[in-house]
């Protein structure tokens, strides 16, 4: 039986072994940092090294940095500020004119 | 017990300084959920007036922007609860909408580069908009909000588990409508691409 591994991305002796399957499987959750640290090594080493993996990976954080851009094109409308301010002020809101976030 | 003003005046002063800057986001999670905008204005006012009113409650130095979505995430059930025309989808139908959805969108079509051919700006604002909840809440608190899965959960009132489901059928189910809108905008499909693939960072060979 050979020596070499089966899979390009396969971990070294004594790290957590992870194929192109469970990568794929759980490459949202690395993404979003929600592995533990052992498996985010893991996954990270293998996406280094493994040339059928790394192109799903690539569409996948293009995706989730694409949703994530839609926060910057979101803000409050001005009246919605307002009214929050007014409201606030009927329930005795006092702010510091001089720390301006209110005018923000 | 009534406070005295200068205890006022560092209760208005800490709430304007520490709650109020997160009204844009506030804003964006109750629009999010009305996909109103007139909605999103009640809730969003609603939502600072409870958070004022408990301003002593919320714990300095812990998350402010989680403390507020919880606030508004409890200010929509009870509007909803109130008009009681909105009907949202169990968890079981949930299963019967994502399982019609097709696994294989771009990346496992083999066409990384439809991304970069779609203007994906307004065309994820509309996917996002569409989303049927309780997918939407789970995509936008943790993919546009930044949340983790653990604040989500909380802030939905669910455990990490649905949050983790809602969320990956969500962004499932987003991927499918990009892909619809791709082939609603003549957008040849992924297995016919007609420009030459854009540069993209390789791994080490």
């Amino acid at each position: 039986m050979s020596d070499l591994p089966k899979d390009p991305g396969a971990a070294p002796a004594g790290a957590v072994a992870v194929d192109c399957s469970m990568v794929l499987q759980q490459l949202w959750e690395y993404l979003d940092s929600e592995l533990g640290a052992e498996k985010m090594q893991a996954v990270r080493t293998h996406l280094t090294l493994c040339t059928k993996c790394y192109p799903h990976y690539d569409f996948e954080k293009a995706f989730l940095d694409a949703i994530g851009d839609c926060r910057c094109t979101t803000c409050a409308p001005h009246d919605v500020r307002c009214h929050v301010i007014e409201a606030l002020r009927r329930a005795g809101f006092c702010p510091d004119e001089r720390a301006g976030v209110v005018n923000q | 017990m009534a406070l005295t003003p200068a205890e006022q005046r560092e209760y208005d002063s800490s709430f304007e300084v520490e709650a109020l800057p997160w009204l844009d986001d506030v804003y964006r999670f109750a629009l999010s959920l009305t996909r109103n905008e007139a909605d999103a204005d009640d809730i969003v006012q609603e939502t600072y007036l409870r958070a004022y009113r408990s301003w002593h409650t919320f714990e300095r130095g812990s998350d402010g922007r989680r403390w507020l979505f919880t606030i508004c995430r409890n200010a929509f059930l009870r509007t909803r609860e109130r008009a009681r025309h909105q009907v949202e989808l169990e968890d079981g139908d949930v299963e019967a909408v994502a399982s019609q959805v097709a696994e294989n969108t771009g990346a496992t079509s083999g066409d990384e580069r439809l991304l970069t051919r779609l203007d994906l700006g307004p065309a994820l604002s509309e996917a996002l908009g569409r989303l049927a909840e309780p997918f939407r809440s789970a995509v936008t608190l943790v993919d546009v909000e930044d949340q983790s899965y653990e604040a989500a959960a909380e802030i939905l009132g669910v455990p990490i588990g649905t949050v983790r489901s809602r969320l990956f059928r969500g962004r499932r189910l987003l991927q499918q409508m990009l892909t619809e809108y791709a082939r609603d905008a003549g957008i040849p499909t992924p297995m016919t691409p007609v420009v030459a693939p854009v540069a993209t960072p390789q791994p080490h060979r």
